[in-house]
């Protein structure tokens, strides 16, 4: 039985697309099968993040409606031969789906896989819900801002009243220089302003924004971070990465020195 | 830049409980006043009662706090017109 899990933020542009693409990266990297679904209908992204936009030739939509098997909608990545996408169609399509039809495909995924990760729209309307009703889990990713805590606020009460077996925090963008400069949040603040486990914290770094999201060095610490979430998620640990770390002591004085005159 | 840090959680705190409880600007300030109306029937005390409203689980939970010097007789209290 895969494990079924919702990414989510209530705001958009915090990173939910890149976290579902890089944790499912990670997994896949630990001998794991899994696959990404895009219910973010017409905002569709997963598919380009991953590099793979050119292989859709069938989506989540045509599955509904019959138009192609699902395994001829999934797209296999082709780096990791055990990461695959569904991608979700075009906007004027969305009305065709329903959330017990995306439930019904992922429910069919799930001999297939280990982990299904559901990367859900942004806001907390229909296309939310359709995304949550398909999973077992979730992961609240938020950004060390009044504006996304506030959103993944709203979220988190909401997902209470799905009852999923478990509703994790991930803290995306922290920047570790800011942090001990006292002008950013610190990850454990977060978790208890939002009363939700924090089950990762990724850094804000420039190869994420190079990368297009995907395709980390395996050295970057961004990598290292996903790691740290994919460990934590599969073998139920909570080693969080710490994102002051490298700014810590002579040197990491001297980073953030020049970090704060760039 | 401590402070402001502090501020900033501050901030943070008071709009997600602000949202949590989902009740309007002012709530606490008329409900204070209502309530010292009230107080005022059976106590002696200076000030307004102080309020504190969580929510938890979809449940309302109101802590009334009041520094009272006495407790007023029964004989003292107003006659109902």
């Amino acid at each position: 039985m895969a494990r079924k899990i919702v990414i989510t933020s209530g705001k958009g542009g915090v990173g939910k697309t890149t976290v579902a693409v890089n944790l499912g990266a990670a997994l896949a990297d630990m001998g794991l099968r899994v696959a990404l679904v895009d219910v973010d209908f017409g905002l569709n992204n997963v598919d380009v993040v991953m590099g793979v936009e050119k292989k859709v030739v069938y989506d989540l939509v045509d599955v509904v409606v019959g138009r192609c098997r699902l395994k001829q909608a999934l797209v296999q990545n082709e780096k990791r031969k055990n990461l695959y996408v569904l991608p979700s169609g075009t906007e004027n399509t969305a009305n065709m789906v329903t959330g017990q039809n995306v439930k019904l495909v992922i429910e069919n995924m799930n001999v297939m896989f280990d982990y299904i990760f559901i990367d859900s729209p942004a806001g907390i309307d229909v296309g939310f819900h359709r995304a949550v009703s398909c999973a077992d889990e979730a992961i609240v990713v938020a950004t060390p801002n009044l504006t996304s805590l506030r959103d993944a606020d709203k979220v988190v009460s909401i997902l209470k009243s799905y009852k999923l077996n478990s509703v994790g925090l991930v803290v995306n963008r922290a920047r570790g220089d800011l942090m001990l400069s006292d002008k950013m949040m610190m990850p454990s603040d977060i978790q208890k302003l939002l009363k939700t486990e924090l089950v990762g914290v990724l850094p804000e770094e420039d190869v994420v924004f190079l990368s297009s999201g995907y395709g980390l060095p395996n050295k970057s610490d961004s990598a290292k971070a996903y790691k740290l979430l994919a460990q934590n998620l599969h073998k139920n640990t909570r080693k969080i990465y710490d994102a002051t770390g490298k700014y810590l002591g002579f040197f990491g004085s001297i980073r953030r020195n020049i970090k704060r005159s760039i | 830049m401590k402070k402001k840090k502090i501020n900033e959680l501050t901030r943070v705190q008071n709009v997600l409980e602000n949202d949590r409880l989902n009740v309007g600007k002012g709530f606490n300030e008329l409900l204070a006043n209502d309530l010292n109306k009230l107080f005022k029937d059976y106590f002696d005390f200076s000030g307004l009662p102080e309020l504190k409203i969580d929510k938890e689980n979809g449940v309302y939970r109101v802590v009334v706090s009041l520094n009272v010097s006495r407790v007023r007789a029964f004989n003292i209290l107003p006659d109902e017109k």
